[in-house]
């Protein structure tokens, strides 16, 4: 069943115009990656989808039109783990993870938090800690911990592992697989790093001046000459 | 960055209707000669608008929002009191002196105010005012009226004309030499440089413009020209005081007429320093409602009209007269 | 003088909180601020002196008074242009002084003395002679204070508040609707501003332009304190509170004077304010 379903979408800012009638769908329980280089339009894309910025063209989640409002958004159950994170800096680790929960009003909250305690155990050692005395890697952690407990359908990922080390990029690539394995959650994410999306998705899309040029699934898109070339560098 | 230079298309029926506006007020002395309130009140309007104008090319243009443009007006018209009591100067050389004075105070502020954006440096420029008018309360009254805070009267040393209609001239024409030389400079390389610091300041220092350079120029520019207008007031008053001067209310009207007229104009505040003092000064039967009256409007342009009514009468005027053209042409086919 | 510093200063504190709050939450130099204490006050003479309601009565009625107006205002006129800074930034100035002439057009610009302490008599303290009225103003701004720092520290709604003054893009992210946590904002603002400025009048009198001086003062403040910061923003109600007992003390007329003298120094050493967090 199609969970997400993007349709002719254009963003423009100001004049310019930083998505051209991209199209794609997301496949419930599936993972999905968009890959590009920087400023390709991932960021933006995301960011239409959010409910952050305005654009043409339409957007369906789970068989219904999307809201526009990102409050609105966040209630339907897409939830977005942004680049850059936007965590609540001077708020402790626990006070961003329950605002993750901001629009839940179901009992299964404090499960939710053992959740993502079990997937960072870090988290749970610091969960008095403000957020901005935390290292890049802890933040990532909070920032994923936080889009989780709002108990997405649809979980997007905006470059979760940009700037961190190899050891915490790997960390974070075992929680993305457990999240996978244990909860089935949909998950679309956008990547510079073609080599970390092709790792865990079943299906890419790669995004090129603001238009979808490739598609396809990970195996065959792995076989492309162009895609090998000029994103996976072998 | 886009560096958005004005269409050069020039709008002749404009530039008509303001020659007209011009000849009309220079002819007012001519219709109404017993009228010397009315060329009283004209004086002031001219005045005002000298200073809407400073005010304008230093926050309309340069987008350095000042709130405390009484600061210049005062410095200029202290000076202008204390050389012509003291010195006995001619006014010209008195007036330009204000206009200096006050220049130096513009760099004066201009110091700290680099390091300051936006609400910050507003509120430091209302600082300056409200501090130079407590200074200025502690001047000793022996050149002055005794007895009065600060207060200097300097009639008959400042007294231009006795001649109202005279007096009502001179201000005209330094107002439209004024309009003439900030219009000319807000189209020019500098004017240019003002509206990109305004509009986005780290990319127009990106692009390679000395913005602290051109923020200095713009608090002299701006303080030159208001110093002149304070220097004038007394000029028309005859006298100096922290009260006339330097009040509050004087760097409020100022944005007010700014506001109605369309800020980054130059031309736009001198309507509304227009309507400003002709409503103060004729509806005074309307007590406080007139400012009420006057906020009021300013507040609903604001929100409805924020380019000022002037350009929104321009862009209507061009869209009337060219679609007026336009079906002339198609009646033609 | 050290208590009387101090219960001034938690009244400034009330003023301050208020004006940063809606600058970190919204954005906005809300610069009709003072106009919303002033405002509070005048509510209050009218309910109390003209409609002739008990004091009590004439109290709540100014605080839910401009916990309506304020919210309001920023419903009508600043969020439809909200993305404009210039334009907001004017548009409060301009209702600022609209207000004031609002109030001079209902009650004329002379000072209005006759809102009465809320409780009258006092005790003498080491030399001091306190007015209970003075004690009860303290306490109540110490007890609303601590009232707001338990509400956005504990209460969801008020970690809304915070998490929105930190970051717009997180907080629209995990589903909070700024529009409407901002109206809570400016209702507790004003709510704020209205305490204090019951009691500053029941001590001072008001007169509609001493709107400008609790706006310079809040200013102050809150650039001493740091823009945006709430613990900033209590701690430098404080030194400008003491600053300014003092320099009463000394000189009746100077009201405003000292925090203009301390704000100019904040202004010109350290614009970010003794709490400020670098850049805004």
């Amino acid at each position: 069943m199609k969970l997400l379903e993007v349709n002719g979408l254009d963003v423009f800012y100001g004049k310019a115009q930083a998505l051209r009638g991209v199209s794609f769908t997301v496949q419930e329980g599936e993972f999905a990656s968009v890959i590009g280089s920087n400023g390709a339009g991932k960021t933006t894309l995301f960011n239409a989808i959010s409910g952050l910025l305005p654009y043409q063209g339409e957007i369906g989640f789970a068989g219904q039109k999307l809201p526009s409002k990102p409050h609105e958004i966040v209630q339907s159950g897409l939830i977005h783990c942004p680049e850059g994170r936007s965590l609540f800096a001077y708020l402790s680790v626990l006070d961003n993870l329950q605002l993750g929960a901001y629009r839940r009003k179901d009992r299964e909250i404090e499960r939710d938090l053992r959740v993502v305690f079990e997937l960072f155990p870090r988290l749970e050692e610091r969960e008095r800690q403000l957020v901005h005395t935390l290292s890049g890697g802890e933040q990532q952690m909070v920032a994923i911990g936080r889009a989780l407990m709002g108990r997405p359908r649809l979980l997007l990922l905006d470059e979760p592992t940009l700037g961190l080390a190899p050891i915490v990029r790997s960390h974070i690539s075992q929680a993305l697989d457990a999240i996978q394995e244990r909860y089935r959650m949909t998950i679309l994410l956008a990547e510079q790093n073609a080599d970390f999306a092709f790792k865990h998705s079943k299906r890419i899309y790669l995004l090129e001046t603001g238009q979808i040029v490739r598609e396809g699934t990970a195996e065959e898109l792995k076989r492309d000459d162009y895609i090998r070339q000029a994103y996976l560098g072998s | 960055m886009i560096l958005h230079r004005r269409g050069r298309t020039r709008s002749y029926p404009i530039a008509v209707l303001l020659l007209l506006l011009l000849i009309a007020s220079a002819l007012v002395p001519q219709f109404f000669p017993k009228n010397s309130f009315l060329l009283s009140v004209l004086i002031l309007a001219n005045i005002w608008a000298i200073l809407a104008m400073s005010w304008d090319i230093l926050s309309g243009y340069a987008g350095q929002i000042s709130f405390g443009h009484s600061f210049f007006f005062g410095l200029g018209g202290y000076t202008t009191a204390f050389l012509s009591v003291l010195y006995g100067w001619s006014p010209i050389l008195v007036i330009a002196l204000g206009g200096v004075v006050a220049a130096l105070g513009g760099l004066l502020i201009a110091a700290p105010a680099l390091r300051l954006r936006g609400p910050y440096l507003s509120l430091m420029t209302l600082v300056a005012a409200l501090a130079l008018d407590r200074l200025l309360r502690l001047l000793k009254p022996e050149i002055g009226i005794p007895g009065a805070e600060g207060a200097i009267l300097c009639i008959p040393q400042c007294l231009l004309t006795y001649n109202t209609a005279l007096k009502y001239y001179y201000s005209l024409g330094l107002m439209i030499l004024i309009a003439g030389a900030l219009y000319t400079l807000a189209r020019s390389r500098i004017g240019l440089a003002f509206e990109a610091i305004r509009d986005d300041e780290e990319a127009a220092q990106a692009a390679g413009i000395n913005t602290a350079k051109y923020k200095t120029l713009a608090f002299a520019i701006s303080g030159f020209v208001a110093g002149v207008s304070g220097a004038f007031y007394v000029y028309h008053i005859g006298s100096a005081s922290p009260s006339s001067l330097l009040d509050l209310e004087h760097s409020i009207e100022v944005i007010v007429a700014a506001v109605l007229g369309g800020m980054g104009t130059i031309i736009g505040p001198i309507f509304g320093a227009y309507f400003l003092v002709l409503v103060r000064e004729y509806l005074r039967f309307l007590g406080g409602w007139r400012f009420f009256v006057l906020f009021a409007v300013a507040l609903l342009v604001l929100f409805f009209v924020p380019r000022g009514v002037l350009p929104e009468l321009r862009l209507k005027l061009r869209q009337w007269l060219q679609s007026g053209s336009g079906q002339r042409r198609n009646q033609k086919v | 003088m050290l208590i009387l510093g101090f219960l001034i200063s938690s009244l400034y504190a009330l003023v301050a909180v208020g004006f940063t709050m809606i600058f970190g939450v919204a954005g906005v130099l809300n610069l009709a601020h003072g106009a919303f204490v002033m405002v509070g006050a005048y509510l209050a003479i009218w309910a109390f002196v003209i409609l002739k309601w008990s004091l009590p009565v004439a109290f709540a009625f100014a605080i839910l008074g401009v916990a309506v107006i304020a919210p309001l205002v920023y419903r009508v006129l600043i969020r439809p242009i909200e993305n404009r800074t210039v334009t907001v930034f004017l548009a409060t100035l301009l209702l600022a002084v609209l207000l004031e002439q609002v109030i001079i057009l209902f009650f004329s610009a002379k000072p209005r003395t006759d809102l009465p302490p809320f409780i009258q008599g006092g005790f003498v303290l080491w030399g001091t002679s306190i007015p209970y009225n003075r004690l009860l103003a303290g306490v109540v701004a110490l007890v609303v204070i601590g009232l707001l720092w338990a509400f956005v520290t504990r209460t969801k709604t008020g970690k809304a508040i915070l998490a929105l003054s930190m970051d717009r893009r997180g907080a629209a992210l995990v589903g909070i609707a700024s529009h409407r946590i901002t109206l809570w904002v400016w209702a507790i603002s004003g709510a704020l501003a209205a305490i204090a400025g019951l009691f500053i009048t029941s001590f001072l009198g008001i007169q509609p332009f001493e709107e400008r001086v609790s706006l310079v003062i809040a200013f102050s403040t809150v650039v001493l304190g740091g823009l945006g910061s709430i613990p900033g923003s209590l701690w430098a109600a404080f030194i400008i509170g003491y600053a300014e007992t003092i320099a009463q003390a000394f000189a009746p007329e100077a009201r405003g004077l000292a925090s203009l003298v301390i704000l100019l120094i904040v202004l010109t050493i350290r614009p970010q304010g003794l709490f400020g967090r670098a850049a805004t």
